[in-house]
């Protein structure tokens, strides 16, 4: 019934679109793969070579539709990492051609160079969006050699760690909770194994990752901060192939390969760590009986319906297990699951449509003694999306469509056999928000091109939800239950995006972009690491959206014949309704937690200095952010503005990868960063807290405290080294070693700083705790592809 | 945070370097020199004290900088008014104040003309039932608790401690009964340093004390568990004081209750 009603209306937009075909032109239109392996390569540029003015990139299915005069073309198909196509074509009629690339061997080979052809980062009009090569970030070194990329990505400019060793990350300033991560367009909530040690994105299985530092199109939003899009591989659909690895904490495997030859695929991986195998050589017997491993599968398969027709389905599962003997026991993770279907609808109009579910999850188990606990905590959102990809003609490009997610807080169901603790689970909440966007890239002329688009977004209130209203003392004033699907209030909100590319020459271009993004869930969290029993929050009557409007500005351009890319990016950006919280403020298993939030306003701001060497044997990038990030709230210092725990003033990553010969590669990097804004002790004195026992008694020893954030950690920096050598590279066989050492240097960054009294209490002093001095690794992968 | 220390230990079986500890030098903003006023009235007799002291450097090895006022005056709402008497440096004490529970109690602390005042109210506290030992997850892990029942009705504010061996005690917890109103509920200590052997002796004391008073110590207390600083914890700031005029400490009226457990075999 549903997809009945979506082919009507497909077919009843096709006849509008008919309607509106240019006569004079006629399109070029079809699908872009991997000659390989036959998976759709979406952000692939097919250019007129006669007029660079008329060209498209290939949408995220690969699909592309292009607009050409009637006659001889001569058109170019290009790709990062993949060999350029020229074909000349005879256009005299609306045509379908798919074209395969063939994937680049490696970096050694020196591209052709020409001159009159222009690079994307010039061209595109998206500000402040980086599609990152997955097969670069390969050769990054990596702690522990687990290539993550949620850590490579914090060697981009404008992206931070949260703090050393986790996944966690900060965009422009923004907390991490404002980062909307996506796993084949579903929200993953919380991507950290090993609390944060690792993302939850095996490597193995992801194809393409790109991200929007807060300029996203208006087809993504919900966050205030950035996109990360992430897509999971499809599976070679030509042949059988497997891999994996062994690492020091984790092993992984995939199988991949065609169900029916270039019609369908499958693409199935696992990973798992094996700490816990060691622990029977603890001396502790509650050591030996505990838990610790995480693992995660990712699975994807596609069929080719009919040439119009193709559906995806793909899911994620990852847990994490800690346990200590039988008292105490944590687990948590995330299930995605995406169903897709993509239509093309005629040579012009490409559809998808997205039925996606995603729940992140915890438990904790304690049983001590008489005691027991179980706290069992979801977050889950159902979504539908719809939404359209509309070449109308060579000059403008349309995007719309909507999504509705319904979102279900579970923030922790306590049971017990102690009836008072059983009492003291936390209130369900619920909401619904909706999504609908229209944008439109528009080439105004050969060298002005705009993208402008609206997003308006809606939040409701529903049941099941418990809603408390506070007075100025915050005692409960009243309560509010919703029942199942009641509403309360409504939030809407216009989010207008808008950016523009001047190109100034074929290698250079200004560009200005301005958006706003609303932001309906928090994370309330007190630390940079994020715990995943960090509690996320809907908003409410008391607890209002987040909104982010930000400007930015850049030059972008290439020289030494576009061996080099270079950028120099400017933002400004606004926060409203930010989150703090009271001094004294319980952040777990606190049901009226509303009354002890804080809103603020944010601020942050800075410059963006990015040099990439992509061609040669040597290549790498540096990159160096100039940025403030602060926050002000009525509560804390009167309102005045102070550094965000996100504030780094200065932050610089150095890349380098050589490539010694065709097997052995040699990579390096080098960040460096000013430490958090933290607040500091200024004096300390003591307090007895029992004057009718012991007024002689000796003082317990308290701190006194500069304003919130005054003062600032020790500067972070960090060298990683990594060698890898191919052993084989035969027709169907390959396999390779990688070897890392993490902080070569030995640097022993702060981790925290501790400020002890001694037992006597005669002298305080200042202890830093640092996790990690140089760290070696050692990995091996490798590959078997059945080749016919 | 326990469950990171718990993976991390875990963990380090494989990473044998991981996570280290090392004094190092800090450069702080010293601000000292501010008045730290702290006072109570209690039931439990009749001398009550007032100490008054300075912030000092953090590097200091004094834990106490007694300081001398003009004069220490409690007084009451049934007419009471009493000036406290210096006893030693910065000690102020009054052998007059019997606490009684519901009266409310002011206090004012002249400082060569500047002025602090306060105010509490005493609240009642329910009896201990009984005291005992609690062992956390085996018998060799000994903790003092107790046991009461909470008064129904409007919320309670309890802060508590153990004195072991007759020390002083190491630390403080409080309690707000919002959760377990009127229930029979039981504290007790938890910390490494409270653990006791057999043959130990604590001192189990339970203070009912205002709103005010709860929220002050329970800011104070987190502040003395997150003596770190950086990723871990939520940023600590100085406690809400019930006193005026920016100074440092409480006034704090509260009944007050104790038994006493001992550590057998």
């Amino acid at each position: 019934m549903f997809f009945q009603l979506l082919r009507r209306f497909h077919l009843s937009f096709f006849l509008l679109v008919s309607a509106l075909a240019n006569a004079q032109n006629f399109n070029l239109s079809g699908t872009i793969t991997d000659a390989k392996n036959g998976e759709t390569i979406s952000g692939a540029r097919i250019i007129s070579v006669e007029n660079s003015s008329i060209g498209s990139v290939s949408n995220t299915y690969g699909f592309y539709s292009l607009s050409l005069p009637a006659g001889l073309s001569k058109i170019r198909i290009k790709m990062l990492g993949y060999e350029e196509i020229i074909e000349d074509l005879s256009i005299s009629t609306n045509q379908k051609r798919n074209f395969a690339l063939i994937k680049r061997n490696n970096q050694v080979k020196e591209v052709k160079v020409n001159a009159k052809k222009q690079s994307k980062n010039i061209s595109e009009v998206q500000m402040g969006k980086i599609q990152v090569d997955l097969k670069e970030f390969d050769k990054i070194p990596v702690i522990l050699g687990e290539r993550d990329v949620l850590k490579s990505i914090q060697l981009l400019p404008g992206v931070m760690p949260a703090q050393e060793g986790t996944s966690g990350f900060i965009v422009r300033g923004g907390a991490t909770d404002q980062n909307l991560i996506l796993l084949d367009e579903a929200p993953v909530y919380n991507a950290s194994h090993l609390l944060g040690f690792f993302s939850t994105f095996n490597s193995d299985a992801l194809k393409d990752l790109t991200l929007y530092k807060g300029n996203m199109p208006a087809e993504f939003g919900g966050r205030l901060s950035s996109v990360v899009d992430i897509k999971m591989k499809e599976g070679d659909n030509k042949s059988f192939g497997f891999g994996g690895g062994l690492g020091l904490i984790a092993s992984r495997l995939y199988v991949e390969g065609p169900i029916q030859k270039d019609k369908s695929s499958f693409f199935v991986s696992g990973r798992r760590t094996y700490a816990d195998a060691f622990l029977f050589l603890a001396k502790d017997t509650i050591a030996q009986k505990s838990t610790l491993y995480f693992y995660d599968l990712n699975l994807k398969t596609n069929f080719k319906l009919s040439e119009k027709d193709r559906i995806y389905f793909s899911g994620y599962f990852g847990q994490d297990r800690f346990g200590l003997a039988d008292a105490f026991m944590i687990n948590y993770g995330n299930t995605t699951g995406t169903f897709r279907w993509n239509r093309i609808i005629n040579d012009k109009l490409f559809s998808n449509t997205s039925v996606i579910y995603n729940d992140f999850n915890y438990q904790v188990k304690i049983g001590i003694n008489n005691f027991d606990l179980v706290v069992n905590s979801i977050l889950n959102d159902y979504s539908i999306k719809q939404d359209y990809d509309y070449y109308l003609n060579s000059k403008n490009r349309l995007k719309f469509g909507g999504i509705s997610t319904w979102h279900n807080n579970v923030p922790g169901d306590i049971s017990s056999s102690d009836t008072i603790i059983a009492k003291n689970g936390l209130s369900r909440s619920n909401g619904w928000e909706n999504g609908f966007f229209i944008q439109n890239e528009q080439q105004i002329s050969s060298k002005l091109t705009i993208n402008y688009g609206l997003r308006l977004t809606s939040f409701s209130v529903a049941g099941t939800n418990k809603l408390y209203s506070y007075d100025d003392q915050r005692n409960t004033l009243d309560t509010t239950i919703l029942e199942a699907l009641q509403f309360g209030r409504t939030y809407i909100n216009p989010e207008p995006r808008f950016s523009i590319n001047y190109t100034l020459k074929s290698d250079a271009s200004v560009k200005f972009a301005y958006s706003r993004n609303v932001q309906y869930i928090h994370q309330l969290s007190n630390t940079n690491a994020g715990s995943p029993t960090d509690r996320w929050m809907l908003t409410n009557n008391n607890i209002r959206p987040g909104i982010s409007d930000q400007v930015s500005l850049g030059y972008f351009f290439n020289f030494a014949q576009d061996k080099f890319e270079a950028s120099i990016e400017g933002y400004y950006k606004v926060l409203q309704n930010q989150i703090d919280y009271r001094s004294g403020a319980v952040l777990r298993a606190n049901e009226t937690i509303d009354k002890d939030l804080l809103y603020g306003d944010g601020r942050a701001y800075g410059a963006e200095f990015y040099i990439k060497k992509r061609i040669g044997k040597l290549t790498g990038w540096l990159s160096y952010t100039l940025s403030r990030s602060e926050r002000s709230f009525d509560q804390i210092d009167a309102g005045s503005w102070f550094p965000s725990r996100y504030d780094r003033t200065h932050d610089i990553s150095l890349v380098g990868m050589y490539d010694l010969s065709n097997r052995v590669s040699v990579s390096g990097t080098f960040v460096y960063f000013t430490g958090n804004a933290v607040t500091y002790p200024t004096g300390k004195y003591g307090i007895n807290g029992d004057l009718a026992a012991g007024i002689d008694d000796p003082n317990i020893l308290y701190t006194t405290y500069s304003t919130r954030n005054g003062s600032r950690f020790p500067h972070y920096s960090r060298v990683d080294l990594a060698l890898n050598w191919i052993i084989a590279k035969k027709k169907h066989w390959e396999h390779e070693l990688s070897f890392s050492i993490y902080n070569v240097m030995g640097r022993t960054n702060a981790y925290t700083i501790d400020f002890i009294y001694n037992k006597d209490q005669s002298r305080t002093y200042a202890e830093k705790t640092y996790l990690f001095a140089q760290i070696p690794s050692i990995t091996y992968n490798f590959k078997f592809k059945h080749k016919p | 945070m326990k469950l990171a220390c718990y993976v991390y230990l875990l963990f380090g079986f494989v990473l044998l370097n991981l996570s280290c500890k090392e004094e190092i030098p800090i450069e702080l903003a010293e601000d000292i020199g501010k008045i730290v006023i702290e006072s109570e009235i209690n039931d439990a007799g009749s001398t009550q004290y007032t100490k008054i002291s300075k912030t000092t450097s953090f590097g200091n090895t004094i834990s106490f900088e007694p300081y001398d006022v003009t004069s220490v005056v409690v007084s009451d709402d049934g007419g009471l008014v009493d000036t406290l008497i210096r006893i030693r440096p910065g000690v102020y004490q009054t052998n007059r104040i019997q606490g009684t529970v519901g009266r409310k109690y002011l206090l004012e602390v002249n400082d060569q003309g500047t002025i602090y005042q306060s105010s509490s109210r005493m609240m009642p506290c329910p009896s201990i039932d009984s005291s005992y030992i609690f062992n956390f997850l085996n018998a060799e892990n000994r903790y003092a608790a107790i046991k009461f029942r909470d008064a129904a009705g409007e919320t309670n504010y309890y802060r508590y401690f153990i004195r072991l061996n007759r020390q002083p005690p190491k630390t403080m917890y409080v309690f707000e009964d919002k959760l377990i109103n009127g229930a029979e509920w039981r504290f007790t200590s938890r910390r490494q340093e409270e653990k006791m052997k057999v043959g130990d002796t604590a001192e189990f004391i339970l203070l009912s004390t205002d709103k005010a008073n709860f929220e002050y110590f329970n800011v104070l207390i987190q502040n003395q568990l997150v003596t770190s600083n950086g990723n871990e914890q939520v940023a600590p700031t100085n406690p809400p004081s019930n006193i005026s005029n920016g100074a440092l400490g409480y006034f704090s009226a509260h009944s007050r209750r104790t038994s006493i457990v001992v550590a057998e075999r």
